[in-house]
């Protein structure tokens, strides 16, 4: 696992807006780069925030994607789909 | 000799802006103007501010549970919430660096940044205030698990205050944490459709009355990691006013100004020092 790779995603997604645009235009090639194991990758891809967070990605992080609209994401199904997931009561 | 004149702890909601402005008669304005005229009233020469970062200045790849910034001003949000105006914040980088030492002498071993760019949190609370002042930031790791112990916070504010009490300048200071009390952000616990929600609603009134009692002890040993996350994931942020609370001195005693908002989770408290 490379929780680290999946937060890298977000963070520069909410960061860098050229990034953010590639990510938007072609997902699976702009992953590329990242040091993802395969059910990252497939999750990022299906903007399954739920899987991403279950895995222990930072949900701030997550929601950079909807903010930025990538990944099928948007507010209301971020909402959604992040609802569904078991709190993680970290502490 | 500088001195801790107050202490307040507000709210940093990015979309506070808004809301103050479509309400003004709402518990949010009312709240920020009348610690904004406290503040008016005491007149401090400086801030220094006790503020959590919500994964925009720092990262996983370098993640310092506390942080000051020692520059001679600093600039924000680089999380760009619309409502909050960019703005550069003049500091005071010789009391950041003393500060940075002397808690150093106190077993607090902080990073220090001198190049420092800020997320919404402090930004939020001066721009709807309209004030800035001269801020030394410090930065708590408290929203990127595992964080600190409450007892640590308050002990780290404790640092903080014999710092300032020990700098030279003769400067009166005020002590500002920004953050909510309970609250869950972008996490399972957020309201539909919402980007947030306010789980722990018993939480945030009981920190209400142990603090409008001026009991801290009792609400340190409450404050358990446990109790914090059962309150939201983003409840870390009540260890920034538990900072402040140390800074104040020996005992932050009653407060001028305590009041919950229960819809997002946070409260509005201003204390004086010495009283």
């Amino acid at each position: 696992m490379s929780v680290y790779a999946i937060n890298l995603v977000g963070r520069r997604t909410l960061r860098d807006p050229e990034f953010a645009r590639r990510l938007g235009e072609d997902p699976a090639l702009a992953l590329e780069q990242f040091d993802l194991a395969p059910e990252e990758r497939e999750a990022l891809l299906a903007g399954d925030v739920a899987a991403l967070y279950a895995m222990g990605a930072h949900e701030y992080l997550l929601m950079g994607l909807a903010r930025r609209g990538v990944l099928g994401l948007d507010m209301p199904t971020f909402s959604e789909r992040i609802r569904a997931a078991e709190p993680r009561l970290d502490f | 000799m500088a001195r801790v004149i107050a202490g307040c702890s507000v709210p940093h909601n990015p979309f506070l802006p808004v809301k103050v402005k479509e309400d003004p008669e709402g518990i949010n304005a009312r709240c920020f103007a009348e610690v904004a005229e406290a503040i008016g009233e005491l007149e401090p020469d400086l801030v220094v501010a006790f503020s959590p970062d919500h994964l925009n200045t720092v990262f996983f790849d370098n993640l310092p549970t506390l942080l000051v910034g020692i520059v001679d001003e600093f600039s924000g949000p680089n999380d760009d919430y619309p409502p909050v105006e960019p703005r550069t914040l003049v500091s005071d980088p010789d009391l950041a660096r003393h500060i940075f030492h002397q808690a150093l002498r106190s077993d607090f071993d902080l990073s220090r940044s001198e190049s420092l760019q800020v997320d919404h949190s402090v930004l939020v609370p001066l721009q709807i205030m309209d004030i800035s002042p001269v801020v030394v930031p410090i930065i708590l790791n408290v929203l990127a698990p595992p964080v600190m112990n409450a007892t640590r916070a308050y002990a780290f504010g404790r640092a903080v205050g014999e710092a300032i009490r020990s700098y030279e300048r003769d400067l009166a200071v005020l002590v500002l944490a920004d953050g909510g009390v309970i609250q869950e952000v972008a996490g399972p616990r957020i309201r539909p459709g919402k980007p947030d929600g306010a789980p722990g609603q018993d939480w945030l009134a009981r920190v209400i009355e142990l603090l409008g009692d001026g009991d801290v002890e009792t609400l340190l040993a409450e404050a358990t990691p446990w109790q914090i996350a059962e309150a939201g994931n983003a409840a870390g942020e009540l260890l920034t006013a538990l900072a402040m609370l140390g800074a104040l001195g020996d005992s932050p005693g009653v407060p001028r100004l305590i009041e919950p908002e229960p819809e997002t989770g946070h409260m509005f408290a201003f204390w004086e020092a010495g009283r």
